[in-house]
């Protein structure tokens, strides 16, 4: 999938669990810059992609995250994968 | 050896001055001095497990290297859960040997046989509890390759042992403070500032506050029965307000004395008692170790039950809160607590609820009407829960909620003195209108004229002379 189709999506499915989009999908963008993104929202900001995107993601990736660019590979990598 | 006593003031001069001039030529000296201090000061505490916590450190240090080397597999995994059992076992030997003891004898007895519930005379190590999980958080990063493992046993040691941390948090996580350890630390006055007004609003909630209403909430717990229900009621209030003032106090001189080394501990409070719901309290209140319990219990159970929808969500915070409750000690009332902090969390998890920030401005003069009467609520709910922490007994407990209930008596049988009542008072409102910074004393940060904040320092520092003096124990110690 085009990383083009892919940021709005994710967008839109992050925006969707925190109740907001007060956020730039920058590369670097990270947890901590977004309102309400912390360490409890995030498996719900997870379950949300996963169903988005129809894909399953493993513990170990989910820790390994660092930020919006790492995230926006993650699922790419999903797609390549399949 | 108390934060709040005159011993830890020649001692934390002696370090201070060592380490600034002596060691301050490399990074490896001042560690020496770190750890040497670190553990002489674990030594005057608690000489009796010094050993024994040296060794299990050593072992956990040599298990990080052990995992770290071994290719993904089986043989890794065994070396991991080899560590978790070490860790967990220690623990659940010191801390809860003869809860489970008496628990296996009154179900054996259910079942017909007449045992006798003996117990073991177990002595509990200082700062078990934090320092377990550090080690767990530790081997679990490693396992999953969050953090590399420490190459430096000198480095391990000083993250293990290092005294503004070690009897009572805040859990400090391996990879933000071993950093901070490996280069030479620079002597920065505005740091040291920092750290000096931080450990001076530690002592005022400590010593001020939290001492003195230890005697008061003592006579409201310990004689509920001659009390009616408003005093009761205010009894568990006010215990709250103890507990808070005396962990804050801790975390705040222990953020404090850590700044005047040059280290940056974790935040440990964000004005909880402002909290407008439960998880909005619960992400302001004992941070380091709500965090590790989300990171290391919630989430790896949540995404291992993402599948089973509502259920899974509702087993998974119901688990993370009865481990936040049993954490606390081997006690059914800790169980309770647990239990309790689950059912209120629960429905607003479902409603997506705890993913709603706070809802008021943190620099707006007062709360709207609303967001006071969810404040108000929240206090007297998390009072009410609380005080199971203070109770011996859930008849103890029971006692008292039946007191708060049914007593026919309303009139007020134990009244706070002023003396008490004003600081409490200042310090409610000092950290309102500070909530949005790092601590409350950050005064430096206001538009406040140097002249008044000046007042402000030596008022306090004389309220903390006038007041000291008890060396009273620090609440958490004994979880």
């Amino acid at each position: 999938m085009e990383r083009e189709e892919l940021v709005p999506r994710i967008q839109r499915s992050v925006s969707a669990v925190l109740g907001h989009a007060n956020f730039e999908m920058r590369d670097d963008l990270t947890a901590a810059d977004v309102e309400g993104w912390d360490s409890l929202t995030h498996m719900s900001i997870i379950t949300g992609l996963e169903k988005e995107f129809n894909v399953k993601f493993k513990l170990k990736e989910i820790n390994k995250l660092k930020n919006m660019g790492s995230l926006i590979e993650l699922i790419q990598s999903k797609f390549a994968a399949a | 050896m108390l934060f709040n006593s005159g011993a830890f003031l020649v001692f934390m001069l002696t370090v201070w001055v060592v380490y600034w001039t002596i060691a301050a030529r490399s990074a490896k000296f001042q560690n020496i001095v770190l750890l040497a201090a670190s553990l002489v000061f674990y030594g005057l505490s608690d000489l009796r497990f010094l050993v024994l916590l040296l060794v299990s450190a050593l072992v956990n240090y040599g298990l990080g290297s052990r995992i770290s080397a071994m290719p993904e597999g089986k043989g890794r995994s065994r070396w991991f859960w080899l560590g978790v059992v070490l860790n967990l076992g220690t623990l659940i030997y010191f801390k809860y040997f003869n809860f489970f003891l008496a628990g296996v004898v009154q179900l054996l007895n259910s079942f017909g046989l007449e045992l006798e519930p003996g117990t073991l005379v177990v002595l509990l190590p200082l700062g078990i509890s934090f320092y377990t999980f550090q080690m767990l958080g530790y081997l679990i990063d490693v396992q999953h390759e969050e953090t590399g493992p420490c190459r430096d046993p000198l480095h391990f040691l000083t993250y293990v042992f290092y005294f503004p941390k070690m009897l009572a948090g805040p859990i400090e996580r391996a990879q933000r403070f071993l950093p901070q350890i490996a280069v030479t630390r620079v002597l920065d006055p505005q740091l040291m500032g920092d750290g000096m007004r931080q450990v001076l609003w530690g002592l005022f909630a400590k010593v001020v506050i939290a001492d003195d209403l230890n005697e008061h909430v003592n006579a409201v717990f310990d004689n509920h029965t001659e009390h009616g229900s408003i005093t009761l009621l205010f009894g568990v209030m006010l215990y709250l307000i103890q507990i808070y003032c005396d962990f804050s106090g801790y975390s705040n001189i222990a953020l404090g004395v850590s700044k005047l080394l040059g280290i940056r501990l974790m935040l440990n409070f964000a004005y909880p008692l402002f909290g407008t719901n439960i998880s909005d309290f619960w992400r302001k209140w004992h941070i380091s170790l709500t965090t590790w319990m989300i990171d290391y219990v919630f989430t790896p159970l949540s995404f291992i039950l993402r599948d089973k929808g509502k259920a899974g969500l509702v087993v998974s915070i119901s688990v993370t809160f009865l481990a936040v409750g049993i954490w606390h000690g081997a006690n059914w009332t800790y169980v309770l607590f647990g239990v309790l902090q689950s059912v209120y969390f629960i429905p607003l998890a479902l409603s997506q609820g705890i993913n709603k920030a706070s809802g008021y401005s943190l620099t707006s003069t007062l709360p709207t009407f609303g967001q006071a009467w969810r404040i108000i609520s929240m206090f007297v709910l998390m009072s009410l829960t609380f005080g199971l922490l203070r109770a011996t007994s859930l008849d103890h407990a029971a006692a008292i909620a039946s007191g708060i209930l049914h007593s026919p008596h309303t009139a007020v049988t134990k009244w706070i003195p002023l003396s008490i009542m004003v600081p409490i008072i200042v310090l409610v409102l000092v950290e309102w209108m500070q909530r949005s910074k790092e601590h409350a004393f950050q005064l430096d940060l206001t538009k406040w004229p140097a002249l008044v904040r000046y007042a402000a320092y030596l008022v306090i520092v004389e309220l903390v002379l006038w007041k000291s003096g008890k060396e009273a124990d620090f609440i958490y110690f004994q979880f």
